[in-house]
């Protein structure tokens, strides 16, 4: 028996708006609790809802950027279940008629093939309270509603992931889309994305779909794909074995690695939903649409093409420029009128990478700005200082938050680039070392290289290395034997 | 549709109200009442007639993305049925 997986996913993204989806109750994280509230958001009898324009236009851009189609007209449904986090006792979503409907995301599969993966809508709703269990298992909850009210968008996929890979690359790219497109900082930890999986399994080839599974609780992309690679092996061993699945609701355990059912009284769900009678329709025509689209910032993939193309990168060049819409811009900003962006483009991914993991860093936070980095290959261009110096100097630009030019003066790493002097020390070099001098002249040309690096050596590491080496050949070869001074 | 003790006790349960066999009964005489005037209306030919979901007739009512002042933290406490550091507290849900 051959078994494919079958995936889908649930991805809710909360939209940076600075205040809640229905009153003006402000989203700011780390709040103390229960300040952000206010008669609509706690349900309180009477209140009204009235929709934040914001909302709108951000999932509207999110809709756009996932290549749906915006619908015309929308309404918010009341989603009727009972839980101490939602105090109406409703939740406001959509359900009859989503913002958006059938998009899709281009990604790579393992083997560098393009899949596209099917969005089946991404609709706005409202987020729920959170609540806190006492450490002690007997006693009670409690809950903080600032953000009951938050804006959600809802993203569904068709089950069309086949590996657990692929949901997570597919995620990135929904990240990376979100986030280029400002709609969403999209930071798990602040519980901004929250992801929850289904997952079937079925004989390879066959069209109709297994018992699926759904697992929630999922805080990181990494957790994702460990959940989903616990689940197949499990789900297939079960199948295999001949047991019957049942549609269950499961939980990922992280310290156990494992999805676990979910125990809960909860179980019981029928939503009852309908529209929403204190909340009117939303219609948006074309020429509203097209002007909501041409303030969308440029897409990853349009981002990689171009820049590949504009600066002659590689495809890994591109890959790690691209990992996040700030290195990007990043990169951007530092080649700009720069002639050689190629090295640049090397000094990211290897230098400036490190220092950020080094110093825990956010590139925005970064001490080396981009204008900084780019006088940085300036001065190195010009001679003043080596390549092999320009680390040291960027290490302490990074360090003391100085510019180029002020550490090389304060530090005196200027190169030397003065014939005189390095002559001098070229010709002590060639007496000190008449063995190995003689060795060079007798044909064993890597003695050459043991030469420079005396010379480097004594002029701690501050000669222009392109001087050193003309000067080297010149005396080796204008000068056979010993030289008197 | 037919109401029976069933559905009584699956709809309490969604509610999370514990009803006394008295008081089932009567919710169901109060159920069935509701229905039946709603077997009527479904007598009705409704084959052309578009769902309604809104009567206003009107769409698109917005606000602007402005914060404006949330409630003193108290209102909320004095809100709560029962109150500890600074949180509403409920019997345990999981
Ligand atoms: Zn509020």
């Amino acid at each position: 028996m051959n078994l494919e997986a079958v995936i889908g996913l649930e991805i809710h993204v909360q939209l940076n708006t600075k205040t809640k989806t229905f009153c003006s109750c402000s989203t700011g994280f780390g709040a103390v609790p229960n300040t952000h509230t206010c008669p609509v958001c706690l349900g309180l009898p009477g209140a009204l809802p009235v929709f934040n324009r914001d909302v709108l236009k951000k999932g509207v851009m999110a809709g756009l950027a996932l290549n749906c189609t915006i619908c015309s007209y929308s309404v918010f449904a009341r989603k009727n279940y009972f839980y101490p986090d939602l105090p109406k006792a409703y939740q406001i979503s959509q359900f009859e008629h989503p913002l958006n409907r059938a998009g899709f995301v281009r990604i790579k599969d393992e083997r560098g093939k393009e899949r596209s993966i099917g969005i089946t809508r991404a609709h706005l709703e409202e987020d729920a309270g959170k609540l806190v269990h006492d450490d002690d298992p007997k006693g009670p909850s409690f809950i903080d509603l600032n953000r009951c009210g938050m804006p959600l968008l809802e993203i569904v996929t068709e089950p069309d992931l086949r590996t657990p890979d692929e949901a997570y690359r597919f995620l990135v790219a929904v990240k990376e889309i979100l986030q280029y497109t400002e709609v969403s900082e999209c930071s798990m930890e602040k519980g901004e994305l929250r992801v929850d999986v289904n997952v079937s399994l079925r004989e390879t080839g066959e069209d109709a779909f297994g018992v699926k599974q759904e697992v929630k609780n999922l805080n990181s992309f990494a957790n994702v794909k460990r959940a989903l690679e616990y689940e197949i092996k499990r789900q297939s061993r079960l199948i295999r074995s001949g047991e019957r699945l049942t549609q269950q609701t499961r939980l990922f355990d992280v310290s156990k690695n494992a999805t676990v059912q979910m125990r809960t009284k909860e179980s019981a769900h029928d939503y009852r939903y309908f529209p929403d009678p204190d909340l009117v329709p939303i219609e948006l025509s074309p020429q509203e649409i097209d002007g909501i689209r041409e303030t969308l910032p440029e897409l990853p993939e349009e981002r990689r093409d171009r820049i590949k193309a504009q600066y002659g990168l590689t495809d890994y060049d591109v890959e790690v420029l691209c990992s996040s819409h700030k290195i990007a811009r990043y990169f951007e900003d530092s080649a700009r009128g720069y002639k050689r962006p190629k090295k640049i483009a090397n000094w990211i991914h290897t230098e400036v990478m490190r220092a950020l993991n080094e110093t825990g860093k956010d590139i925005e936070s970064f001490a080396v700005t981009p204008e900084r980095l780019r006088e940085l290959f300036e001065i190195m261009d010009g001679g003043v200082i080596s390549g092999k110096l320009a680390k040291a100097v960027f290490d302490e630009m990074a360090a003391s938050g100085e510019t180029a030019a002020e550490v090389v003066e304060r530090k005196g790493m200027r190169q030397l680039s003065d014939r005189e002097e390095i002559v001098d020390v070229v010709e002590a070099v060639i007496r000190d070392h008449a063995a190995v001098t003689d060795e060079y002249r007798s044909g064993k040309k890597k003695a050459f290289g043991f030469l420079v690096g005396q010379v480097m050596k004594r002029t701690g590491g501050k000669a222009n290395p392109k001087i050193v080496n003309e000067l080297l050949k010149e005396k080796l070869s204008n000068q056979p034997g010993v030289e008197d001074h | 549709m037919k109401i029976d003790g069933k559905t009584i006790q699956w709809v309490a349960e969604l509610s999370q109200l514990y009803l006394s066999a008295g008081e089932e009964a009567e919710m169901k005489r109060h159920l069935v009442a509701i229905l039946d005037y709603m077997a009527i209306l479904n007598e009705l030919d409704l084959e052309d007639v578009e769902p309604t979901s809104h009567t206003l007739g009107y769409s698109n009512v917005m606000r602007d993305d402005i914060a404006k002042e949330s409630f003193d933290v108290g209102i909320v406490e004095d809100l709560a049925p029962r109150w500890e550091k600074g949180h509403i507290v409920v019997p345990r849900v999981v």
